[in-house]
């Protein structure tokens, strides 16, 4: 069964770039998307997806914020955070947060993919 | 039984010191209750005294010690909130296990703590913060570690390596981080998670582990993790072995001296070692199994080669900072001057090559502070202010590189006579100065041939030298942004890397031009299309959340043809001299450690070119001075 996915970006390119990876692979399936972080708390309570992936720049709610309010819900949630380069800062803070795992802008098909697989089969 | 009596002793002092050390972490917890280090402390010893109580038999012991360890892990993990009103309990716990020990020192009966175990069982389940959902995959970070007591614990000292190409090698290692602790114990973790937290790159990590998972297992788990490219697991013996080894006094050898030229030489060699490796790693593919496994070795070992080496030329920034006191005394009192002076961050280690390039620098800011910064005593009681001026320099790693502020409380520097003297040495034409920003003017007294006129230090309050400071802090691929307010005081931020000579930098294209571009230079990249730049009278803009950047071409910059035959370029956002621009290339290829080279006669006069950066299969890449570039 597909792995159902919630892809978070403020910009609607970045959310149908990642859209496309992951549905074309047939391994996932977005299910949600937002484009800020309060929608992102929104549409994982609605969705209740298996992965987030989180852009960190956002206006109204940061990814980082989102994390800890979606691992509020769920201290279970597996959310991997999408970053662009030079923002190493950030993205420890979010793995501090309790983000899996991350991915950097730009990315290949392939490493988004294989990122994703190995958080989703994480245990 | 015989055999158990011969570690009684062992156990009760051991168990006695775990105690003191709990009894001294709740006093800690008492007057600083976010105390990460004292929880896990508190977490650890719990944790040992029930292992050693188990392995005695000592089943109260045990029993509480666990019920305790729980209860740490908990607060540990954030589950629950820690609390002044535990702190009672937690004492309660303590000596409970004192007594039982007190007990057996006596050879009296063995005492059991049902009451007091309930009670920790109690405030578990009523002090949950967080509730746990059923959801597929479950709950790695949440897992209590209950049976790490068990003869299956195995110590493991394990070595990851990470691919050169991985973007944030820190952020890297921290996903390892807590990958392994959600599987076991970790006693140690190298490079330190605080370090790591900071933004220290680790291309290699060493950590020494406790769990009762195979070798295997872990090393698949690890090898699963994007960007590992090495793990190597080695078991150790029984951890009571390894206790008196480690008490074994330290050698002679310890520590000696190695002369600074021989150690240049050795640094200088393994870093050609370094980049020669990345060469031979991109012909990989051509090489059979049995020798891509040899070259992975390889490839680990130079990395190590390297951060060790590196590691052994880092000094503190205290090697330069100390003699400045006596310096500021020294001009303080020769201009009738009251300065106070305050550092931080001494501590930190830095590349000696760099420090060697931060001497000047740091002379001239701290004397330039002094001279034209801090008012004299009169001047200043008039003005309000303490008779006592300040300067501080407060220094702190970020990211791999080096963050230090220098500020002070004197009269601040004056826009319009940067302005006037700007005018009057014809340093910029005056269209353009009258157009500049607040912070671009600031940024004109670091311009060679502005600032060393003697006239300038005498007006604006700043100055001498700030050409030589800028130029020593860029040769080091760092930067330099000034603040300062009138009447105020000014500050001068200096971001260098912490490593010399191989700079983290990104590789972009423009049209068929490849170029390298420090990391320094750029606070953050990201895709951008064509719609998403705005021209307002032929200026292009962009709006991002950073607000309104304006935008440059690097094509235009040097000089060569805009390419149009794309819809998304890529714009990387700098901070020149002290404003945001973003720069557009046509393609970020990669995040790489380069090698740089000054230029030799007579190339150095290239403005724009730092340098050469030298990459694997012998080629040349420009590494392009962008701060440069754009502030002409």
């Amino acid at each position: 069964m597909a792995i159902r996915v919630l892809v978070v970006d403020d910009a609607m390119f970045m959310r149908s770039m990642i859209k496309d990876i992951l549905n074309n692979s047939g391994k996932f399936n977005v299910v949600g998307e937002a484009s800020n972080g309060v929608e992102a708390v929104e549409v994982y309570k609605n969705t209740k997806p298996d992965l987030v992936t989180m852009d960190i720049v956002m206006p109204v709610m940061d990814g980082i914020e989102a994390t800890k309010e979606i691992l509020k819900i769920n201290p279970a949630a597996k959310i991997v955070m999408v970053s662009a380069l030079g923002q190493e800062p950030l993205v420890i803070e979010s793995i501090a947060a309790g983000a899996r795992d991350f991915i950097v802008k730009p990315f290949s098909p392939e490493k988004v993919l294989k990122v994703l697989e190995q958080v989703a089969k994480l245990t | 039984m015989v055999q158990m009596e011969k570690y009684l002793k062992l156990f009760i002092e051991e168990a006695e010191d775990y105690l003191k050390l709990m009894d001294k972490c709740v006093h800690e917890l008492e007057n600083e209750p976010n105390n990460e280090s004292s929880l896990y402390q508190l977490y650890r010893s719990a944790h040992s005294i029930k292992g050693m109580a188990a392995t005695m038999g000592y089943e109260g012991i045990r029993d509480i010690s666990h019920a305790m360890e729980d209860l740490f892990d908990m607060l540990v993990k954030k589950k629950m909130e820690f609390s002044k009103g535990l702190i009672n309990v937690i004492y309660e716990g303590i000596d409970n296990i004192k007594n039982a020990i007190e007990n057996i020192k006596a050879k009296k009966e063995v005492m059991e703590f049902s009451g007091y175990i309930k009670k920790i069982q109690d405030i578990k389940e009523k002090g949950i913060v967080v509730e746990e959902m059923e959801v597929s995959g479950g709950a790695i970070a949440y897992e209590s570690q209950d049976d790490l007591s068990d003869k299956n614990i195995k110590n493991y000292i394990i070595e990851v390596g990470l691919s050169s190409e991985s973007a944030f090698p820190a952020a890297r290692a921290m996903v390892i981080y807590n990958k392994l602790n959600s599987m076991g114990k970790i006693n140690s973790f190298e490079p330190p998670l605080d370090e790591i937290m900071k933004g220290k790159p680790c291309y290699s990590i060493i950590v020494d582990y406790n769990t009762n998972i195979g070798k295997e297992e872990i090393e698949s788990y690890l090898k699963d993790i994007s960007e590992v490219q090495k793990v190597n697991i080695a078991t150790l013996k029984k951890k009571e072995e390894i206790v008196i080894e480690e008490s074994a006094p330290p050698t002679e050898m310890a520590t000696f001296k190695i002369d600074a030229f021989m150690l240049d030489s050795i640094y200088n060699a393994v870093t050609e070692l370094y980049i020669l490796n990345e060469e031979f790693q991109e012909y990989k593919n051509q090489l059979t199994a049995d020798l891509i496994k040899v070259s992975t070795d390889y490839n680990f070992i130079i990395k190590k080669l390297y951060n060790d080496i590196s590691k052994i030329r880092l000094l503190p920034l205290s090697t330069i900072m100390d003699s400045l006191p006596r310096i500021i005394r020294e001009i303080a009192k020769e201009q009738n001057k009251k300065v106070n002076f305050f550092t931080k961050g001494q501590e930190i280690l830095v590349d000696k090559g760099i420090l060697e390039h931060l001497i000047d620098p740091f002379v001239h800011i701290v004397r330039n502070a002094v001279d034209h910064g801090i008012e004299n005593p009169e001047e200043r009681l008039k003005l309000g202010k303490k008779e006592v001026g300040t300067i501080s320099i407060e220094a702190e790693s970020e990211s791999g590189f080096l963050k230090i502020i220098f500020a002070d409380d004197g009269r601040g520097i004056n826009l319009d006579k940067i302005k006037d003297v700007a005018l009057q040495k014809g340093v910029l034409p005056e269209q353009k100065i009258m157009q500049m920003k607040d912070e671009e003017i600031l940024s004109l007294i670091t311009l060679p041939g502005f600032s060393t006129a003697p006239t300038v230090s005498a007006i604006s309050g700043r100055g001498f030298g700030m050409d030589i400071v800028k130029a020593r802090v860029e040769s080091i691929g760092g930067r330099i942004k000034i603040e300062s307010k009138l009447q105020k005081g000014t500050k001068i931020i200096l971001y260098v890397p912490l490593e010399i000579s191989i700079i983290d930098s990104f590789i972009i294209r423009v049209s068929d031009n490849y170029f390298a571009i420090p990391m320094s230079y750029i606070s953050r990249s990201n895709f951008l299309m064509k719609e998403d730049i705005q021209y307002i009278q032929n200026e292009a803009f962009t709006i991002s959340e950073l607000g309104k950047i304006q935008l440059t071409f690097l094509s235009d910059l040097l000089g060569l043809e805009r390419s149009n035959d794309s819809d998304n370029y890529y714009v990387m956002i700098m901070d020149v001299g002290n404003v945001k621009r973003g720069v557009i290339v046509d393609e970020i290829l990669e995040h790489k450690k380069v090698i740089v080279k000054p230029l030799k006669s007579p190339l150095e006069l290239l403005p724009y070119y730092q340098g050469i950066a030298i990459l694997s299969k012998g080629k040349l890449l420009p590494v392009v001075d962008v701060n440069k570039l754009m502030i002409y």
